[in-house]
């Protein structure tokens, strides 16, 4: 098991968002230390636990891959997902519904908040 | 409002080699259909006009010009996010991990429970060493009273590790509870520990075994679904992961086997061919929302399992449910659940059935949207699902799927 593990990307393929965010999934596990020239990205890990930096380094890769094709993936669907996305934040939370009973008959809700006490009283005496 | 451009073809279209050797392509709306290898290599060298294997594939809608738009946009909004009416399955953990929750905090819970819109919902009540049963108690009577004056819909279910006392059970049957035992699948599936529930939640951790044995005993007590639920080790390890869905997925082979003799029903397999995100089990805020027993509102049981603040919503005597999109969580929820913008999901054949609780997916890898190649729920719902499609030429499994109520026209042509 490695405590370090260093290795070298194109630039070309990892974008340093994409590296950025990958580092964020590792949380405490390690440290990653980012450095480069014009084609190429250096990257190191620094394993903070247990975990076999290499292994780390692994699932950074991985992950920036992923993120990095996630964010062209999103680009070419972005209408139809924020369509979807968009509309459900905005109405499929809608505030609750008062009950017209309650409302035009004060007494309705009277007697189901002393009926609710009543329950609770009984709930707290199975204790 | 964005007006979205009409497709011009749906392809290409996913494909899968199936155990077996079979080839699984799916169109955009789901549908499939099961090729040999030959007929998959003289569709991908292109057919004929004349080819019947072309009109066949035709009705999938993967050819330019046969995609059909409009059933396309239909299914999204019956089955996409547009159709969402609330979570539909609220988890209440009235004793867990030993805390308690007490009836005032219940109360809020299921006055939280009944802000939220759908019009039935399912309170499943979770009393894990009996010492949550006064919460329990009033949660169940509570809720039952409040769907009364709302006229809702109300599935109660209690779930325990062992058989509630005679006097409970007997309040719960008189509730019409559905009583959930939550097992392990260590050790073998004796009579005793079933102890007359009628769904059962079973861990699979690594030394599960008998799959078939579990089955077969779950249906002779009479059981009506079962729902197989991953060991916490087999988030992170990929052998505990692998055992895992190879557990569920022989179990739904032999469902489908025993199909003329069993009324099991497998909860998961059903939920993913629903294709309705609030029918998956577990699907954060989509499907299920949990509370904690000091009242703090969490996105899923999972995301309550992870511990800390990552899948906290608020509490539930102060969370509004209208209030929840200017939560920072729900955005990216409803992002991450977002599966035309994940690049292996998009490509997948089972994209119109298949979700991941992003929980799930942080608990296993760090990330809301999770990396499909190595993901370990992703393995599993792969494995279930090919058990099932596998089959789609299979009368068995035709008539499983017609048992389930599930609507098996929606996949084959």
């Amino acid at each position: 098991m490695r405590a370090v593990a260093r290795t070298s990307v194109p630039k070309s393929v990892y974008s340093r968002s994409s590296l950025a965010a990958a580092a964020l999934t590792l949380g405490p596990r390690a440290r990653v230390a980012l450095g480069g020239d014009v084609r190429r990205w250096r990257v190191a890990v620094f394993s903070e636990g247990r975990g076999d930096a290499v292994a780390l380094l692994g699932e950074l890769l991985n992950e920036a891959l992923s993120h990095s094709r996630r964010q062209a993936r999103v680009k070419e669907v972005r209408p139809f997902a924020a369509a979807v996305v968009s509309r459900l934040l905005a109405d499929g939370f809608p505030a609750a519904v008062f009950d017209p009973l309650e409302q035009l008959e004060p007494q309705v809700g009277r007697d189901r908040r002393e009926e609710t006490a009543l329950l609770l009283e009984r709930a707290r005496s199975l204790a | 409002m964005t007006r979205l451009r009409e497709p011009r073809s749906a392809g290409p279209a996913p494909a899968r080699t199936l155990p077996g050797g079979k080839i699984l392509v799916v169109g955009p709306t789901g549908r499939a259909a099961l090729l040999t290898g030959a007929e998959h290599a003289a569709f991908c060298a292109g057919l004929e006009e004349s080819d019947p294997l072309r009109a066949r594939l035709a009705a999938l809608g993967i050819f330019a010009g046969a995609a059909d738009a409009a059933a396309l946009a239909r299914e999204e909004v019956e089955c996409g996010r547009l159709n969402w009416s609330g979570p539909a399955t609220h988890v209440l953990l009235a004793s867990v991990r030993g805390s308690a929750m007490s009836p005032q905090t219940a109360k809020d819970v299921v006055d939280f429970v009944f802000s939220t819109p759908r019009p039935t919902l399912t309170l499943e009540i979770v009393d894990e060493d009996g010492r949550g049963w006064p919460a329990a108690w009033f949660a169940a009577e509570y809720a039952r009273r409040r769907a009364e004056w709302a006229g809702r819909g109300l599935a109660l279910v209690f779930r325990a590790p062992a058989a509630p006392p005679p006097e409970r059970l007997a309040f719960l049957r008189g509730r019409r509870a559905t009583v959930r035992a939550a097992l392990s699948a260590d050790g073998p599936p004796e009579p005793g520990r079933l102890f007359g529930a009628e769904r059962a939640r079973i861990v699979i951790g690594r030394g599960a075994r008998d799959p078939e044995g579990w089955v077969d005993a779950l249906s002779a007590a009479r059981f009506s679904s079962v729902s197989w639920v991953a060991a916490p080790a087999a988030a992170r390890n990929p052998a505990a992961a692998r055992h895992y869905a190879r557990f569920a997925a022989r179990a739904l082979a032999r469902l489908i086997d025993a199909q003329e003799t069993s009324n099991l029903r497998d909860e998961l397999a059903l939920g993913l061919l629903a294709s309705r995100p609030w029918e998956v089990p577990g699907l954060d805020l989509l499907e299920t929302l949990a509370y904690a027993p000091d009242g703090t509102v969490f996105s899923s049981e999972e995301g309550w399992e992870i511990g800390g603040t990552a899948f906290q919503l608020g509490d539930a005597r102060t969370l509004r449910f209208q209030d929840l999109p200017a939560h920072p969580l729900v955005p990216a929820l409803a992002a991450a659940l977002t599966r035309e913008t994940q690049p292996l999901c998009a490509d997948c054949v089972y994209r119109s059935c298949c979700q991941i609780p992003p929980s799930a997916h942080f608990r296993a890898q760090g990330t809301l949207y999770g990396r499909l190649l190595d993901s370990p729920r992703c393995l599993a719902h792969m494995a279930i699902l090919d058990s099932i499609f596998s089959r789609l030429d299979d009368e068995k499994c035709l008539k499983l799927l017609d048992k389930w109520g599930v609507d098996s026209g929606r996949f084959t042509c």
